[in-house]
């Protein structure tokens, strides 16, 4: 659960193309002044769902806002508001760099030429200004992309897998840069990965999608506490423990896996207490093992479960 | 609008493609002029060298700067559906119909830009190196531009329309060329044999610009009475509109 103000959020929302839903009644909350992971694998719906905030593909139903917009003009008004990269950036390939952004600076009714070159040197473009678009490498074209997504100081960044094509320093000099923006300028940011360790430290709101579908909501500092330490009980009868965990001990933070397994998430308590129950209760013990879950391992079980 | 109309200036004019379509167009009509200059200093004997023989053939070819619209269209395009530039327009919000109608109007303007340095040459070059056979000539060519400018217009408005019809560049510039020349060609040839066709072919862009006949020392186009030059404009208008219509429905379609 998410709680604050939120910028974007979504109430059923779908898209299908022909027979295949690409978003399947997505309701995702984006709070302001957050950085919002969205995190799934390649076809999860994570770009159709940012093309569907930006206006760029319709949703075939469902609703969203856009702070408190609700309809269309009011929407294209507070897409003002917003930055974006959206799949490879977009630009003219003869002009150069300069020019692309210029080009957009005037389309935006941004003043000050001065503008086109303070953001090329805010992401390391400043000595590729004169460059045309199509002689850069991917990395300078992402490098750009972001620098049009920063064009007119926006409020709201979408990001779809911005750190594409950047090398390592790239990456993390682009991450500080997200993160200095998010803290000194409380711009929010909604940032699509398919790989979660790319937004492990920065983002502090997690929404995973799969085939479409939202499978969780949640805090990174809820997600660090579920990822810390667990407990994998098997026990002869895994139904009747388990009522026994939630009327004896007041559990309900636990998982039964496929296979029985239950699986005690957040801050286990004593390890004894659990051994205790199965005993006192005559339900035998056949394995107990404190372990620990890192955040891939959350993420690859959240999609498992779902595709099940 | 007016910021995107700004931005389209910007772009269209800090890129070579539009003063390449205009050199390539003066240098072709200046090469014409000099070539008759040419054969009447060369061979003495050349009646053909003359303003009104010049004018007349350009105004004979009206159907030409009607094709030059759809290369123009492109460039205004820039086939932006492919570099994907259009997402961006689309994602600060600008609205799909803004976008389109913004195109249409740069392009009239680049299109004009280049028909003014175009015939401003062809004129002037005419004049000082063709015999002069008199204003009625020059007059002529000039209302024939005006007849044809709707035409020109409609043409660009439909290779646009057709490019967000298609999503593709080479797409769109065959639909037109079906839709603007060839339709028209086979109503005309149609027209012969039945009169509805040859009614029909009568308000077809590319016929009605390329449409003469000789009527004895002059030639006689689609625009030279009164109401051939008002059909001709009415005709470019409807076409106008009707290829605005369908680009909007087709861009109000398009997701990117």
């Amino acid at each position: 659960m998410i709680n604050g103000k939120m910028i974007i959020q979504t109430h059923q929302l779908t898209k299908q193309y022909g027979q295949a839903l690409a978003l399947d009644h997505v309701d995702l909350s984006v709070p302001k002044g957050s950085i919002y992971g969205l995190v799934g694998n390649n076809g999860a719906g994570k770009t159709t769902f940012l093309k569907i905030i930006l206006g760029q593909v319709y949703p075939s139903s469902g609703s969203f806002s856009l702070w408190d917009a609700q309809y269309k003009d009011a929407w294209q008004k507070n897409r003002r508001r917003c930055g974006a990269i959206i799949e490879a950036p977009g630009f003219y390939p003869d002009m150069t760099a300069a020019q692309n952004l210029e080009y957009y600076r005037m389309q935006r009714g941004i003043p000050g030429r001065e503008k086109v070159s303070e953001k090329l040197e805010q992401v390391g473009l400043a000595d590729a200004a004169k460059k045309k678009f199509r002689q850069m490498s991917l990395g300078m074209k992402q490098r750009l992309g972001l620098a049009l997504a920063l064009l007119g100081e926006p409020e709201l960044l979408l990001l779809d897998e911005p750190i594409n094509g950047l090398d390592p320093a790239g990456i993390i000099e682009i991450r500080s840069l997200l993160q200095k923006l998010n803290r000194e300028k409380n711009i929010t940011i909604l940032i699509s990965s398919h790989i979660l360790s790319e937004l492990e430290n920065m983002a502090t709101d997690y929404g995973f999608l799969s085939r479409g579908k939202v499978i969780q909501q949640i805090s990174a500092k809820r997600l660090h506490e579920l990822c810390g330490t667990y407990l994998e009980i098997r026990v002869t009868e895994p139904e009747r423990y388990t009522a026994l965990l939630e009327k004896e001990l007041h559990l309900t933070g636990y998982k039964v896996l496929p296979d029985g397994t239950i699986r005690i998430l957040g801050q286990p308590e004593e390890v004894t207490s659990y051994s205790r129950l199965a005993v006192e209760q005559g339900i035998g013990l056949l394995a107990l093992e404190r372990r620990e879950l890192h955040l891939e391992d959350y993420y690859m079980h959240l999609t498992q479960e779902a595709e099940l | 609008m007016t910021n995107y109309i700004k931005s389209e200036f910007y772009r269209v004019f800090h890129t070579k493609a539009v003063y390449a379509l205009t050199g390539a167009c003066l240098m072709i009509v200046l090469f014409f002029n000099i070539l008759l200059w040419a054969m009447r200093t060369f061979t003495g004997d050349f009646p053909w060298a003359t303003t009104k023989y010049a004018f007349s053939t350009l105004e004979g070819y009206m159907h030409i700067p009607l094709c030059l619209s759809a290369v123009m269209g492109n460039v205004i395009v820039a086939d932006e559906l492919k570099h994907r530039t259009i997402n961006n327009s689309v994602a600060f919000g600008l609205s799909r119909e803004q976008i389109y109608l913004s195109k249409v109007i740069v392009g009239i303007v680049a299109a004009a830009f280049c028909l003014v340095v175009t015939e401003t040459g062809f004129i002037g070059s005419g004049y000082l190196l063709q015999e002069d056979s008199g204003f009625a000539y020059t007059l002529s060519l000039l209302r024939g531009t005006a007849a044809c400018i709707p035409a020109w217009i409609a043409g660009m408005a439909a290779i646009i329309s057709l490019y967000y019809v298609t999503g593709s560049r080479s797409a769109s510039i065959l639909s037109w060329i079906l839709i603007m020349v060839a339709v028209p060609g086979v109503v005309s040839l149609l027209g012969m044999k039945f009169e509805l066709c040859r009614r029909l072919a009568s308000w077809l862009l590319y016929s009605m610009v390329s449409n003469i006949e000789v009527s004895g020392d002059w030639l006689v186009y689609s625009w030279s009475t009164a109401q051939g030059f008002l059909k001709c404009q009415a005709a470019g208008i409807i076409g106008t509109a009707l290829f605005i219509v369908l680009g909007i429905v087709a861009i109000r379609r398009k997701e990117f």
